[in-house]
């Protein structure tokens, strides 16, 4: 069938059996809980329903709520939402819940827009989720099967974040291939991922509503202890997203799993780093210059948190030239990229390191045709021939404008 | 800062590869309310149907919710399909509503509609209009293959709506037109089976869509002279709107906003409260003094107030005829 990103990811949580739905609405994320509402109204799953907050933290804290009772649920927001629910998120991180977070990106205001760039997603990196980006809905609905697999275990438990382009994958219509239920039961048992020492349902009212009374309780006097075993499980999860994403490509043959995808980078001199949406062209373009005798390849990032540093690295290590395609203003990829280079090229390995440059596109939701791409690649068979770099980072592409900030006012 | 460039290399080598793998783009355009969209995702499960890969992008254009729809379809047998809304090498366009070849004042948009049809110059032009395709009405040189079909027409007979929606009718100039890439048979069975229409309307569309199958006319190899330049055309659709009113000039096509306007005979009136007023969304509607007032600087030709009054004082009438009649009085005022 033909799904968008948006009924693919509404897909998912049924198939997951979910059994609650949050979601701030904001444009372009409402058609998520619109396609369950849709399953409701025609009985076509039981036992889900659909919660709204009055704001995106309010929403958010609904969600921890539930994730302490061993329900599996979801939650919907995206651009400002995230910012509003940001206490919130890192609360999440540090109580070692499993919460999935289906961010249809949107960019942030100001200046108005309701078009996507990938600022919304990356402004939570530093909060302590999993994070994600697909490329198209069916990379959605396979991403949400696995990514409840992975955080529901034990090793694991941290919330996870799934992002994918406002609109351009959001609204946009792909083929799909939808697994059976049967199938997807056999692959996501129920959530166990509470398991209390004792049955706290079925003591009196005053251990019941004592707050003291939950799980082996951990305090601050184990603060530093907490906060590492939480980030070295951020860490180590990277093997458990490798396992379920094998196991989801053997059980359904999707090559939409584990941490990044190349394609013909073993020979490229060019590689263009990207995530999302500007994949599927990346692959074109890089078609488009084979055919050429440029020798240039591709790597989508499907994992952004935890960054999976060695696995790209060794993916780019014979490369020349490297770009990553950035659809965030902070340029993330580029940083982080660089710091995991950093520490490869210290663990004693051959050769000279690729050099890196960045390039910041489609921000504000400014679409990115394939030429643009192709310009971007053309920047970096430049730089191979003259063995330097023009420029190490820039934004592409830009129009002069007469801006002043004392003058002119930021709005529409 | 980098500035654009313009690398005939690059744009050359893409086109090039379009052929090689395969791959074709369209660029579909329609009003509001016409299932510009459904119409898309049906012809999207269709070639799925025949086996291929499709990327569906959409924009809502326009600023002032004028609910102009614009559509891009990319679709071949390869398994990667370049997914940008980005609209650089179509083969063909689909004017859903033949006034849509015009710009029209939108902000800030994904697809410029104008800026599609300005690199447009030969190629398939597909147009939904009464017109002949030696007729169609196109605002710059055009050479190539023109398609026409009477979709609007074609679905009036079966069922009279305003605006008639009529998208899904498209399909079968769609399919008239491009008989080496779609089936007429897939087209048909996408609609029977597309699950957010009733089982009559699916038929009816059928029904439609076979219509506008047979009737569709073809020419090739066609020159169309521009009413315009292409530097014009340019200029026209980089105006910014005079106003954050919509005027008459720069209303888009499908815009219900203030076709009509109420006139109040006041002889009529009665009531110690206008309940008229009282209703009016936009509270323009003032009855002080004796004198009734509307600021139709304000109205959105809504009708409420025509619906509301208990003594059917007030009718909608067409808001040319309305606004003259006031301008009328305005000059008449000031004469005195």
């Amino acid at each position: 069938m033909s799904l968008t990103g948006n009924e693919a990811a509404a897909w998912a949580v049924r198939l997951a059996r979910a059994r609650v739905a949050y979601s701030f609405p904001m444009g372009p994320n409402a058609e998520v809980t619109e396609t369950l509402q849709g399953f409701i109204d025609r009985k076509e799953v039981e036992e889900l329903q659909i919660l709204y907050g009055d704001n995106e933290k309010a929403t958010t804290s609904m969600q921890i709520g539930t994730a302490r009772l061993g329900v599996r649920s979801m939650l919907c927001i995206n651009s400002e939402g995230l910012l509003w629910a940001t206490a919130e998120i890192h609360y999440a991180a540090s109580s070692r819940l499993p919460l999935l977070l289906v961010c249809p990106s949107r960019a942030l205001e100001p200046p108005t827009t309701v078009y996507c760039d990938h600022d919304d997603f990356m402004s939570q990196r530093d909060m302590g989720w999993l994070m994600f980006y697909c490329e198209d809905s069916q990379d959605v609905l396979d991403t949400i099967l696995q990514l409840y697999k992975i955080i529901e275990d034990p090793s694991v438990m941290l919330p996870a974040i799934i992002g994918y382009d406002g609109w351009e994958t959001s609204h946009a219509s792909v083929k799909v291939q939808v697994p059976p239920q049967e199938e997807v039961d056999r692959f996501l048992p129920p959530p166990k991922f509470i398991r209390p020492e004792k049955d706290y349902m079925s003591v009196d009212w005053k251990e019941k509503s004592s707050h003291r009374r939950r799980q082996h309780g951990f305090g601050s006097a184990s603060f530093m202890e907490l906060r590492y075993l939480q980030k070295k499980a951020e860490e180590d999860s990277i093997q458990k997203i490798i396992a379920v994403g094998k196991e989801y490509q053997d059980r359904f043959g999707s090559h939409h799993a584990g941490v990044l995808e190349t394609y013909r980078c073993e020979d490229a001199d060019i590689i263009l780093i990207t995530m999302g949406i500007v994949y599927p062209s990346v692959k074109f373009v890089a078609n488009a210059l084979r055919q050429k005798g440029i020798k240039i390849g591709g790597i989508k990032l499907r994992t952004f948190r935890p960054f999976p540093g060695q696995a790209l690295c060794e993916a780019i290590q014979n490369a020349k030239v490297v770009i990553t395609l950035e659809r965030n203003s902070l340029a993330a990829l580029f940083t982080e990229l660089k710091a995991a280079l950093y520490s490869f090229l210290g663990s004693g390995s051959k050769g000279p390191s690729p050099a890196v440059m960045g390039r910041v596109v489609g921000i504000g939701g400014r679409p990115i045709p394939l030429e643009h791409i192709g310009h971007i690649a053309a920047e970096g068979l430049q730089a191979l021939q003259n063995e330097r770099i023009e420029k190490v980072l820039d934004w592409y592409p830009l129009k002069p404008i007469d801006y002043d900030p004392t003058r002119d006012t930021i709005a529409e | 800062m980098a500035t654009i460039t313009d690398e005939v290399g690059i744009e050359k080598w893409l086109k090039e590869e379009f052929i090689r793998s395969q791959l074709y783009e369209f660029a579909f355009f329609s009003i509001g309310r016409q299932g510009g969209r459904t119409a898309v995702e049906i012809l999207a499960r269709a070639l799925i149907m025949e086996g291929k890969n499709i990327y569906v992008g959409q924009n809502l254009t326009g600023k002032r919710s004028m609910g102009t729809n614009s559509i891009v379809a990319r679709f071949g047998s390869s398994p990667d399909i370049p997914a940008t809304v980005s609209i650089t090498n179509p083969r063909g366009l689909m004017f859903m509503h033949e006034a849509l070849v015009w710009p029209d004042y939108g902000a800030y948009s994904q697809i410029k509609r104008a800026e599609v049809v300005s690199k447009f110059q030969s190629g398939l032009l597909m147009v939904c209009t009464s017109k002949p395709p030696e007729e169609v009405e196109y605002p710059i040189d055009f050479t190539g293959t023109v398609a026409t079909a009477d979709a609007e027409a074609i679905f009036l007979e079966k069922v009279s709506i305003q605006p008639p929606p009529s998208g899904i009718t498209s399909l079968g100039l769609f399919a008239a037109a491009n008989k080496d890439l779609i089936r007429l048979e897939s087209v048909k069975q996408a609609t029977l089976a597309h699950e957010r229409l009733s089982k009559r309307v699916r038929e009816l569309n059928v029904a439609c869509i076979q219509k506008a199958y047979e009737t569709t006319k073809i020419a090739q190899n066609i020159q169309l002279k521009g009413k315009i330049t292409l530097p014009e055309y340019v200029e026209l659709a980089n105006r910014p709107p005079s106003s954050d009113l919509i005027t008459p000039e720069e209303k888009s096509v499908s815009t219900l906003w203030r076709e009509s306007l109420p006139l109040c005979d006041v002889k009529k009136c009665v009531c110690i409260e206008c309940l008229a007023d009282y209703y009016c969304p936009e509270g323009v509607i003032s009855w002080k003094d004796e004198a009734y007032h509307v600021d139709y600087d304000f109205c959105k030709g809504c009708g409420t107030c025509a619906l509301e009054c208990p003594e059917k004082a007030i009718a909608m009438e067409d808001a040319e005829k309305v606004m003259a009649k006031m301008a009328e009085a305005q000059k008449r005022k000031k004469r005195r």
